[in-house]
């Protein structure tokens, strides 16, 4: 296992804390991809900068370890951390209007994850480097590009330049937080399936996280549903598709445009999603749920429906709508 | 092409302000040649009043004046002074502008040695006492009124302690007077410009150390340190850069007064003795290098901006 | 109101001005001497008891004209807070919502203004129209009206297209009421913000003026040209010159630090 996650539980708050993340457990395996899906504040971005010790100022992990390849992250200085960033690990933003210095250069940026990693290179080998990353995430002209500022290229190609930084030292795992969020839809495509080719070719595993299920559906083998920093279903793409049986995902899934019969109106699920501070006992899409009990207003447990497919919900095993 | 433009607003701007300073000139209620040679002689010497009023030009229209003038000014030549009737305008300003500009351009540069620094102190101690302490010292240091410093301090250093000259001179066959009359004004006309220009890197700095391409900086493994100077302090630099361009034009105007408490011989003291005195023509010259060092400054701020960001394009401003 | 207290800058700020502010109010009834009367056999004392702060060159007492002193602070700074308020935010309102050429005229017009350095625009205009109260405060009013034009021009120019707005037109609401009613209280916080700015800005202008002889003259006082004199005789009574600059300084930090405290508060908020 790549990646393993257990129990982990984050808070963040400068003189109060609050709990962010409470019990998260996922898993990576090599040459896999998993799927982190979620409205805003549902703790899928918080997650990944857990795992990757990004957390805001006043966030900590209060409880549970993050293994990698055996190592816990979580025990690790900040120094050793560093050293995974960037060459074993390699994260992709969203946000490529802002994720790139306005003032650098392109080819400086892409250079910059590479000389980190490789002090003894020359600049001429650092920059052969840039350039074939640059051609590989099928930026045109890449002679001009290379000189380029970020204000000058498209959202696009802007992605196409983190792209390369995340994979510049062919890491071993990729995150990809939202990466295709703020693009055109047809650009998105293209962008996921540049990303399949590179896992492909470099043999990565990737953590893929989205609001978009759809997305999801195309990119991911393992799925992860989370709602208020809880991960409320988990299971095989397929089987999430097929046999969803959390409300949340349900609903998820029936508001896909899709999904809905022809004339109809697209379904939503009623109410917002919630923030961590109006979290209560028990289970957190409780106000939203059109199959709640009193009893998951204090109890909320986790129950195997079939292999490897798991919801936190206690009426979860009943009948079907 | 850009440039051409830029030049020509420059001197559409001069226009403008010296049209705008020469009227309001005009309205003034004092009398030159009363200032020039006093009530006595003016009642017995008519003739002398006759020939000064013509000389000043007293008795022409204000827009015959004003053309007059613009065309001498083109020239090259800014007119006699009224009250120093020795000299012209050029000659007087000639005297004076090397002390004035030097203690601008010194008090820059103490400026830039010591507020930058200390700006990023005040970013690196923000919420810890020392740097709270910090800030409460910056805040001070821009609320002090320049003069009454330089006062405490001419008080202090200059009387008490007999460090420097109460009277300053800027004679450069004398260096060791010369550093010694400016220190003081150096020192007190940059209090305010250092507390400005530190509490805005320090902003600058804590606001570029939460964006977007310092997580990706982080995520690529770099080190912190290098972080900060790569990337964080470069930024931050920018918006500094305009402060310091517009310090300089306030230190201009500040050392006015910083000259009339120690004694120095500037345009400044030239200013206030001239407005004292009703003489136009130096008032109107003295006034219009100033408004040509402004333009200057800015222009030369544009270019510099061009040159450090490359957003920017000529022609645009980033506001 | 307490949570604008709650923020440390603006709870200081306003204390700082409050005590400076009741010491204003006490000297309209009480000071301990007339400021303006002369002591003919107490000239250029140094404290005493009877004289707390000493006496200045024509024998008057220099605490009571300290005191009066605060009078005419507070006016030069809270009346061209005013004026150039009015003439800036009125400027701002027309320019922006009207736009076309009367916007850029306007706009160019401001800009050269704000070319030309606030004091030597102020010792022209006061060399030019003479000195005193009403002249310093006409003086630097126009020195600040530059500012709020531009602010209140970007906030309407964004408000103009802004939901509430569109609604009360499509309502048919006239758009005089639509500026005065639905603009205004939206720019409230950043006037507020700025003009605290103003008026410490104010402060220190009017002091350099007046103490160079351009700005207050005597015998009405201010803290500024009471230094004009005070400088030669620091030498037998240092508190002669300590005490009025030390006052300004304070006037000046505690609008500073209200406006900081406000701003911090606003920006939490998001009222901007």
């Amino acid at each position: 296992m790549l990646l393993k996650v257990k129990d982990l539980h984050v808070a963040i708050g400068k003189k109060e804390k609050v709990k962010i993340l409470n019990s998260v457990s996922l898993e990576l395996d090599k040459k896999q991809v998993i799927g982190i899906i979620g409205e805003s504040g549902s703790g899928k971005s918080m997650t990944v900068k857990s795992i990757l010790n990004l957390l805001p100022k006043h966030g900590e992990i209060t409880q549970g370890e993050i293994l990698y390849k055996g190592t816990d992250l979580v025990k690790l200085s900040d120094k050793e951390m560093r050293k995974l960033l960037g060459s074993e690990i390699g994260m992709i933003f969203q946000n490529s209007m802002t994720a790139l210095n306005p003032l650098i250069k392109i080819k400086d940026q892409v250079a910059e994850v590479i000389k980190t990693h490789n002090k003894n290179l020359s600049e001429k080998e650092i920059f052969i480097r840039v350039d074939r990353l640059l051609k590989e995430v099928n930026l045109p002209n890449i002679e001009v590009v290379r000189d380029k500022y970020p204000h000058e290229l498209s959202g696009g190609q802007k992605q196409r330049v983190l792209i390369a930084i995340a994979i510049a030292n062919a890491p071993d795992m990729l995150i990809a937080d939202e990466a295709t969020t703020a693009l055109d839809v047809t650009v998105q495509f293209q962008i996921v399936k540049l990303l399949k080719s590179m896992l492909d070719k470099y043999d990565m595993s990737m953590v893929f996280i989205s609001h978009d299920l759809g997305l999801i559906r195309h990119v991911a083998d393992y799925v992860y549903i989370m709602y208020a920093g809880e991960i409320l279903e988990k299971g095989d793409v397929l089987q999430i598709f097929k046999n969803p049986k959390h409300p949340y995902t349900k609903g998820l899934i029936r508001s896909l445009p899709e999904f809905s019969k022809k004339g109809n109106k697209i379904e939503v699920i009623p109410g917002r999603a919630i923030s961590v501070h109006e979290k209560e006992e028990g289970c957190p899409f409780y106000k939203r749920c059109n199959i709640r009990v009193d009893s998951c207003k204090k109890l909320i447990k986790e129950v195997e429906i079939e292999d490897n497919h798991y919801v936190k919900c206690i009426k979860a095993g009943d009948r079907d709508e | 092409m850009y440039y051409l433009k830029r030049t020509l607003t420059a001197f559409a701007t001069i226009f403008f302000v010296t049209v705008f300073l020469f009227l309001l000139l005009q309205v003034v209620p004092g009398d030159p040649v009363l200032s020039r040679i006093g009530m006595d002689e003016m009642e017995f010497n008519p003739r002398l009043v006759e020939q000064l009023t013509r000389e000043f030009e007293l008795d022409k229209p204000i827009i015959e004046r004003y053309t007059n003038w613009i065309f001498r000014v083109v020239k090259g030549d800014l007119g006699n002074s009224f009250n120093y009737s020795n000299y012209t305008v050029n000659e007087l300003i000639a005297q004076r502008i090397t002390t004035t500009v030097l203690l601008a351009f010194l008090s820059l540069i103490l400026v830039i040695i010591i507020g930058i620094p200390l700006g990023i102190l005040l970013a690196k101690t923000e919420d810890t006492l020392g740097g709270d302490l910090l800030n409460a010292f910056s805040q001070i240091g821009l609320a002090l009124p320049n003069f009454w410093v330089a006062i405490i301090a001419l008080w202090l250093f200059g009387s008490v302690l007999g460090w420097f000259p109460i009277r300053g001179r800027i004679d450069f066959n004398n260096l060791a007077l010369t550093i010694r009359s400016l220190i003081l004004p150096v020192v007190t006309l940059s209090i305010g410009g250092i507390a400005s220009v530190a509490r805005y890197l320090k902003t600058s700095l804590i606001e570029e150390k939460e964006k977007d391409y310092v997580i990706v900086a982080k995520s690529k493994g770099v080190a912190d340190s290098t972080i900060m100077k790569k990337h964080v302090f470069r930024n931050s630099l920018i918006p500094v850069t305009t402060v310091i361009g517009l310090l300089f034009i306030s230190l201009m105007t500040g050392s006015i007064i910083i000259e009339n408490v120690f004694s120095l011989s500037g345009l400044g003291s030239l200013l206030i003795t001239s407005i004292n005195a009703n003489d136009y023509p130096v008032i109107q010259g003295v006034v219009l290098y100033y408004s040509i060092i402004v333009v200057l400054t800015t222009l030369l701020l544009d270019v510099l901006y061009v040159m450090i960001d490359p957003r920017i394009k000529l022609g645009k401003r980033r506001d | 109101m307490s949570r604008y207290y709650a923020n440390r800058n603006f709870a200081i700020g306003s204390t700082i001005v409050l005590l400076l502010l009741v010491m204003m109010i006490i000297s309209l009834f009480w000071t301990p001497y007339d400021p303006n009367m002369i002591h003919d056999n107490h000239i250029l004392e140094s404290p005493t008891r009877e004289f707390l702060l000493g006496t200045d060159y024509l024998g008057r007492d220099i605490l009571s004209r300290v005191m009066y002193a605060s009078q005419t602070v507070f006016i030069i700074g809270g009346g061209t807070l005013i004026i150039s308020s009015i003439i800036g935010v009125s400027i701002g309102l027309i320019s922006g919502y009207f736009g076309g050429w009367l916007d850029e005229i306007l706009m160019r017009f401001v800009d050269a203004w704000m070319t030309i350095p606030g004091t030597i625009m102020v010792i022209v205009f006061v060399a030019s129209f003479g000195r005193g109260m009403t002249q310093t405060l006409i003086a630097i009013s126009l020195t600040g009206f530059a500012n709020f034009a531009k602010i209140t021009r970007s906030k309407v120019l964004s408000l103009k297209e802004s939901d509430h707005v569109l609604w009360a037109r499509s309502v048919g609401v006239k758009r005089g009421r639509i500026l005065v009613a639905h603009i205004l209280p939206d720019i409230m916080p950043t006037l507020l913000v700025v003009g605290a700015l103003r008026f410490s800005s104010a402060i220190l202008t009017e002091a350099a003026l007046s103490y160079l002889g351009l700005g207050i003259q005597p015998p009405d006082a201010s803290w500024g040209n009471i230094l004009t004199r005070a400088q030669a005789y620091i030498l037998s009574n240092w508190l002669y010159a300590f005490i009025p600059g030390l006052l300004i300084t304070l006037m000046v930090i505690g609008f500073n630090l209200i406006s900081d405290g406000l701003n911090k508060i606003y920006s939490e908020e998001g009222a901007y």
